[in-house]
């Protein structure tokens, strides 16, 4: 999976206890995350990484005691998720 | 015409029909200075007449926006229109003109259910332009002073807590339908006082059942209950942000349990009690979301597994509620200095 960008009809709101909740204004429909889920949501949508590998590369740096295997294999199908429910399009 | 103070705001309503639908849906508001005295443009303007069939159907053109049961929503420019059957309202920033059939109001209580039905939609999408919000949720002060919040859809049990724990001795400031503002960095509860709807079976077990009114007014076959007359002194119209936002599920279980929620739970349940904030093109959007976020975050948030005890003895369980809420927030104000 590569070149991913949020959609423009997605807002993200953080909350205090680092998790966030991704509202789908074309849907109505909204889906919580957790402070992983946030912080690779967010280097997407800064640009910073923009595939699978490059978000989970982004989280094994902040987390460095984390299995990167495993970081690997939850961001892939994270990012798969939130594809599938039209919160992750295709860059243009 | 009639004015009314809607938290500052002078709400002015008029209609063509003998029973004006906005002054019904108004009516346990405290009035505002009359046009002559005050001399001045109202912040909130509605005006209803009558139409013909063939009125009702020029729509605004494009999609719906926004769908819920019967009613359509569409958005052209700065203006709104709300479609429910028999009725049309436009909306324009803070004024509301509405277009309704005379069958509709020649029902009985059709005035009654024009105004708390569409006219209360129409309302709701006024007053975002002048920076209130409509949630679908009850709220209610508790005797030590924390405010709770109870956001959840219908069938959640909302109604009925909320009615447990004013006969448990807690404020109210409605039990489904509420605004909320900005208030600096807070935000601030404002009441919109009408009757609370509970289900007969509730009723029964609260002890009200002679207090229903038995004319349906709700889509679950709830009766309107006049809290008011009941408890009228237990009636707050506004308070602080939510100390406590519960997130109510009828469990079947025995016992009623409180249990840790978290803050993005709470910002879901007000989500889904904020039918509007979805829709894109309403007045007032860009500050919808923080407002709830804000409330989400300033609350401790906590599901509200409902059990049978609630219904077998709801005056009692409600007060253990009460008891355990009460002491959440010493735990979380620590101990006094």
């Amino acid at each position: 999976m590569a070149g991913l960008q949020p959609s423009d009809d997605v807002i993200l709101t953080e909350l205090k206890d680092g998790t966030g909740v991704l509202l789908h204004v074309g849907t109505k429909f909204y889906y919580t995350l957790n402070p992983t889920g946030v912080l690779a949501w967010k280097l997407i949508a800064a640009g910073g990484a923009t595939s699978a590998a490059a978000v989970a590369a982004a989280i094994a740096d902040r987390y460095p005691e984390a299995e990167p295997g495993a970081v690997g294999a939850d961001v892939a199908a994270l990012l798969a998720e939130l594809t599938r429910e039209g919160l992750l399009a295709p860059a243009a | 015409m009639a004015r009314f103070d809607f938290h500052g705001l002078t709400v002015e309503t008029s209609s063509a029909f003998p029973v004006d639908p906005g002054a019904l849906l108004l009516a346990a508001l405290p009035p505002a200075p009359s046009p002559a005295a005050a001399g001045s443009l109202p912040d909130l303007a509605i005006r209803i007449a009558p139409a013909t069939p063939a009125e009702l159907t020029q729509r605004l053109p494009g999609p719906d926006a926004f769908v819920y049961g019967a009613s359509r929503l569409r958005i052209a420019g700065d203006t709104v229109e709300l479609a429910w059957p028999g009725t049309r309202f436009t909306i324009t920033g803070p004024r509301v003109e509405g277009l309704v059939d005379r069958r509709a109001m020649a029902q009985p209580e059709g005035a009654e259910l024009v105004g708390h039905g569409p006219l209360l939609m129409a309302l709701a999408v006024a007053l975002r332009s002048l920076g209130c919000y409509h949630l679908h949720a009850a709220a209610l002060v508790l005797p030590q002073g924390p405010t709770l919040l109870v956001p959840a859809l219908s069938g959640a049990g909302k109604s009925t807590l909320a009615t447990a724990l004013v006969l448990a001795g807690a404020g109210f400031l409605g039990d489904d339908t509420l605004f909320v503002r900005r208030d600096g960095p807070s935000v601030r509860l404002l009441a919109l006082p009408r009757d609370f709807h509970l289900t007969g079976r509730s009723a029964e077990a609260l002890g009200l059942t002679d207090r229903l009114d038995p004319i349906l007014l709700t889509p679950a076959g709830k009766g309107r209950f006049d809290a008011f007359a009941r408890f009228g002194d237990r009636f707050r119209a506004e308070a602080p942000a939510p100390d406590f936002i519960l997130l109510p599920r009828i469990s079947g279980e025995p016992a009623t349990r409180l249990l840790p929620a978290m803050p993005s739970a709470a910002l879901g349940a007000l989500l889904e009690s904020s039918a509007l904030v979805a829709t894109r093109g309403l007045p007032g959007g860009a500050a919808h979301l923080p407002v709830l976020a804000s409330m989400a975050n300033g609350a401790t948030a906590l599901h509200a597994e409902l059990g049978l005890d609630l219904l077998a003895d709801p005056r009692a369980t409600a007060g253990r509620v009460i008891a355990q809420l009460g002491a959440l927030q010493a735990t979380a104000a620590g101990p006094p200095g």
